[in-house]
């Protein structure tokens, strides 16, 4: 039952009897990378740890009607994205930052956090991954740390291949010119 | 194109580690602790339907009671108490004096006409009183022109 994909999760999940267990599974299987694509996003640990489990919650509610127009993982991540921006928004507004403030609040993060541990050029490319455009900032960690597919970040995001690969080519321009990398 | 699609070469010598950790253990408990939240919702979920449920029939037993506290209060507010508008002889004199050219002599004879009749004693009474006498061995006769 641990190596069931999908289609047939879903199926288990539909069924009363098996419903929590499925779920447990569905869980287990995208635990990981949901909660570094949100990690990425609110860069705290406790931040993400909220955020998953509002994620999850989402899911629970929300997995009964999920029609499968989409693959479970697109629709997942897209909740994830939406609860971590919906976090940095209240964020936001809870402490009345502009967005600029905001990022330069979780770059600190790298500095205070006894959850961050890398090199310096770890801690600088992610740096300057925060001073990214919202947008920018998602497409470019979706692209290239997580190697999804343009189609599939389209299908997350709700944005055109086109407006994506533009959206990439800016943030790595902006990011080597961070880095000195020109 | 190759350059909008695909990840710098130049970026790519940055390497994709993430400089980020979590607690040891964490994925591992993370599945119980969400399921536990799921559950703890559901539960909630049922206690918010069951106050739904009954929150129907409340308000309406909450507009009823408001519905008649607003009649009682009208009916209290309109309608002065009793004794304010009990009037008394000397008032009835007055309304006359004022308005005595609105009545005429066979109105007021009539009116007090039907006041003595008012203090006349009943029929019952007249004829207990009669039983009465005659059980006295009153004359008849007396008792006719007492009558």
């Amino acid at each position: 039952m641990g190596h069931l994909d999908d289609k047939e999760l879903l199926e288990r999940f539909r069924n009363p009897e098996t419903r929590s267990y499925a779920f447990n599974l569905i869980v287990r299987k995208y635990q990981e990378r949901l909660y570094w694509h949100i990690r990425k996003i609110v860069i705290s640990h406790d931040d993400s740890d909220d955020v998953i489990q509002n994620t999850f919650l989402k899911v629970w509610t929300g997995l009964e009607s999920f029609r499968e127009d989409s693959q479970l993982f697109t629709w997942l991540y897209r909740i994830a994205t939406n609860e971590a921006l919906t976090f940095l928004k209240k964020k936001r507004r809870k402490f009345a930052l502009p967005l600029v403030e905001v990022e330069q609040q979780l770059a600190r993060t790298f500095e205070a956090s006894p959850h961050v541990d890398g090199d310096e050029i770890q801690i600088k490319l992610q740096k300057a991954i925060l001073t990214l455009p919202e947008k920018q900032r998602l497409v470019f960690n979706m692209k290239y740390f997580e190697e999804l597919k343009y189609e599939e970040i389209s299908e997350i995001l709700g944005t055109s291949v086109g407006a994506l690969k533009a959206s990439f080519h800016h943030a790595v321009k902006k990011i080597e010119k961070y880095m000195d990398l020109d | 194109m190759k350059d909008l699609e695909n990840n710098s070469d130049k970026l790519e010598l940055l390497g994709k580690e993430l400089p980020f950790k979590v607690p040891e253990g964490y994925f591992d408990e993370l599945p119980t602790r969400i399921q536990n939240l799921c559950v703890g919702e559901e539960k909630k979920k049922t206690q918010v339907s069951l106050f739904q449920l009954v929150k129907a029939q409340m308000s309406l037993a909450a507009g009823f009671i408001i519905l008649v506290g607003l009649a009682l209060a009208g009916y209290y507010f309109i309608k002065p108490p009793a004794d304010k508008v009990m009037l008394t002889n000397d008032d009835y004199i007055e309304i006359v004096e004022k308005h005595i050219t609105d009545f005429d002599e066979g109105h007021l004879l009539n009116a007090v006409k039907d006041s003595r009749e008012i203090h006349t004693p009943s029929n019952d009474m007249t004829e207990e009183m009669i039983r009465y006498l005659l059980k006295d061995n009153v004359d008849y006769v007396t008792l006719m022109e007492e009558y």
